[in-house]
């Protein structure tokens, strides 16, 4: 099997195939290894690569992998087919304004149509106490409008497309 | 002594306080709103009381509801926490005229500390050094900031102090309504819009000229005082380091401090929660020049009239448990020790662990958390107000659990806290824990020379370690291999042998 993963701005892949007891594993084009695994409980395994032993937590949410190694925490999504194109095409269209945090749509200030000015604010985000305006990224129209006011949003859903006049 | 004590917050502070109700034999009541159904301090008390939907507006801060609580359940007394209710004189009063006991000031100390041009006049009455300002009363301004004293009375005081200067709200907190004023032209628009923003936020259009003071260090002094007139100080807390004004690490002793400074300080602390009768546990927040100097000049800043996120820190070098002497004074019991009795030992450090997410901008994360592990050492204490399974909402503050270390020494300390934090895992929501870790390993840290500028200034570029291991994505991969042959559901003999496999509790998308 083949997993690839969204690592900041970079794809892992990683193949994995069975070996008996264990796991064949290698990662983008480098050299596989042979792991095996044992579970501690619902969050802890033990990998044991080569001659080392890692303990290590892991969770899981929809797409997003929580692996705890060592001190450190990291955050990885796996990629759906498809997703990357989805991904590259997102990016391509900079005039997309997506939520920074998860929270509720306070205000909603333009309309569709409405020509706004580099740093006018669009829309206000509100979580845990916090405001945060999203503001045009530079002069242009309001395409579309893609919340209302009291709707509760996730992190990285489209809210407002602004075609820039420049 | 009190049967039985409603607490009026909710996550780790909430939980803090039952823990002393419990060791004192006192049953426990909790507030809940409607987003708080599965909280960990609602599971943890021995009583209930659902109070409103999600918004704290609507709950947490809902004075009636939680008033028409403490009626039903027959508590004797209120705990507010910190936060929420527990500045807010109408509420003492309201727990006062229902005939129940506030465990805290009393409704004119904590009015008299609420506006800060009042305590400013009361402070200067009674000897406590203020920061060089011009602080004239919300009467002698008028409602609408168009009073007796005229803009061109803040002009000409603003010049005799120096520039730059700050703009406050008289009713403020929070960092509403404050403006930094580096020369004149600037002063009129900065008046102008802390008026307006204030009159928003407080209904007090009242603001007052400060000298701005360039990368002070944050100290304060914890007060106890009794119902008798014995008031004293619990040392003094280091709360310099702060990310946009928000405290991030706290410790004690303070690393500037010297006997005899710690004498001045602790005698005007002293003074200045006796000028208001304060009662019960309270802390004086006072600036402290960064020159070095014997004759270091210290300026009173404002009385939080609560307890304190940070009281954990003071209760390790003191011995002391401040909720439980919370609850005795309010009970009318007297300090049975005096200023002398008073004797820091060793050094803590205290880190805030809060549900954001450093890389991108510290903006709140909330979710799930799908797995906590909290560090278990000697000298390590953990206020948490989650735990796996529990929910971090969008509503309340993200501050999700408190990290505190006791050594012999501020070396040990360190070295105790930084271990601590590495071992504290939390998967789910996205937290500071890294970025905690870097403040503490910076050299300006270990030389004890954080100003409230420092982080802000030395992080501000600061983003986590992006190397990822090979391991952590072999993990990830397996996890992923199990999960969709379980989705299949083979009855494969072959897999037998498989631990993951074997093991029924792996929830699919629960984690």
């Amino acid at each position: 099997m083949e997993y690839r993963y969204n690592v900041g701005k970079h794809i892992k892949v990683v193949r994995v195939e069975r070996d008996g007891d264990g796991y064949r594993i290698s990662i983008d084009d480098g050299p596989s290894r042979d792991v095996t695994i044992t579970r501690d409980d619902e969050h802890t395994v033990r990998l044991q690569i080569g001659s080392q032993q890692r303990r290590v937590h892991i969770a899981r949410a929809d797409q997003t992998r929580w692996v705890a190694l060592g001190c450190d925490v990291f955050e990885l999504k796996l990629m759906q087919r498809g997703t990357e194109r989805q991904r590259a095409s997102s990016e391509s269209d900079a005039g997309s304004l997506q939520a920074q945090m998860p929270g509720q749509v306070i205000l909603v200030a333009v309309q569709e149509g409405d020509e706004v000015t580099k740093g006018q604010t669009l829309v206000i985000l509100e979580a845990m106490k916090m405001e945060l305006r999203v503001q045009a990224p530079s002069a242009g129209r309001v395409k579309r409008v893609l919340v209302q006011q009291g709707q509760v949003v996730e992190r990285g859903q489209q809210l407002v497309e602004v075609v820039s006049s420049q | 002594m009190f049967q039985k004590i409603l607490i009026a917050n909710r996550g780790e502070i909430a939980i803090r306080i039952m823990r002393a109700c419990r060791e004192m034999g006192i049953a426990t009541v909790a507030v809940y709103s409607e987003a708080d159904r599965d909280a960990l301090h609602v599971a943890l008390a021995d009583e209930a009381v659902l109070i409103g939907p999600a918004p704290a507006s609507e709950s947490y801060l809902n004075i009636e509801r939680v008033i028409e609580a403490v009626k039903r359940t027959g508590a004797q007394a209120i705990h507010p926490g910190y936060g929420f209710l527990s500045e807010r004189a109408e509420f003492a009063q309201a727990v006062r005229d229902a005939g129940v006991t506030f465990i805290g000031p009393s409704p004119d100390a904590i009015r008299a500390m609420g506006s800060k041009t009042n305590a400013r006049a009361l402070m200067q009455a009674a000897g406590v050094p203020l920061v060089p300002g011009f602080a004239p009363s919300s009467v002698q301004q008028g409602r609408a900031g168009v009073g007796v004293v005229a803009d061109a009375d803040f002009f000409s005081a603003a010049e005799r102090i120096g520039y730059s200067v700050m703009v406050k709200a008289a009713a403020g907190g929070g960092g509403k309504g404050m403006r930094v004023v580096n020369r004149a032209s600037a002063l009129q628009d900065a008046l102008d819009s802390a008026r307006r923003e204030a009159e928003k936020a407080f209904g007090d259009a009242s603001v007052y000229v400060e000298k701005l003071l360039v990368a002070p260090h944050h100290v304060e002094f914890q007060i106890l005082a009794d119902q008798h007139g014995n008031t004293l100080h619990v040392l003094e807390r280091e709360c310099s380091a702060q990310r946009r004004h928000q405290k991030i690490i706290e410790e004690t002793p303070s690393p500037l401090m010297t006997l005899a400074l710690r004498a001045r300080m602790g005698e005007a602390a002293v003074a200045a929660a006796r000028a208001v009768n304060y009662v019960n546990a309270g802390t004086i927040e006072f600036l402290v020049d960064a020159d070095a100097s014997p004759s270091r000049n210290f300026y009173f800043l404002e009385m939080n009239t609560r307890l304190q996120v940070e009281h954990p820190i003071t209760e390790a070098i003191s011995g002391l448990d401040l909720v439980k002497w919370q609850i005795r004074i309010a009970a009318g019991e007297r300090l049975p020790f005096t200023q002398d009795d008073i004797r820091a030992r060793g050094h803590a450090i205290e880190c805030r662990v809060y549900a954001e997410d450093p890389a991108n901008n510290f903006l709140p994360s909330i979710g799930r958390v799908l797995f906590a592990e909290e560090p278990r050492a000697p000298g390590v204490r953990v206020d948490a107000g989650v735990s796996t399974g529990r929910e971090v909402t969008r509503f309340y503050d993200p501050l999700i659990a408190k990290v505190i270390a006791h050594a012999e020494t501020r070396a040990d300390a360190i070295a105790k806290m930084d271990r601590a934090l590495a071992d504290y895992t939390i998967l789910g929501v996205t937290t500071n824990i890294a970025f905690l870790r870097d403040v503490l390993a910076s050299d300006a840290f270990a030389r004890g020379a954080v100003t409230t500028q420092f982080v802000d200034e030395a992080f501000a570029d600061w983003s986590p370690q992006l190397d990822m291991p090979d391991e952590v994505l072999i993990a990830a991969a397996l996890s992923e291999t199990t999960a969709r042959r379980q989705e299949t559901a083979t009855t494969d003999d072959s897999d037998a042998h498989d631990p993951w496999l074997r093991a029924d509790a792996f929830r699919l998308g629960h984690g």
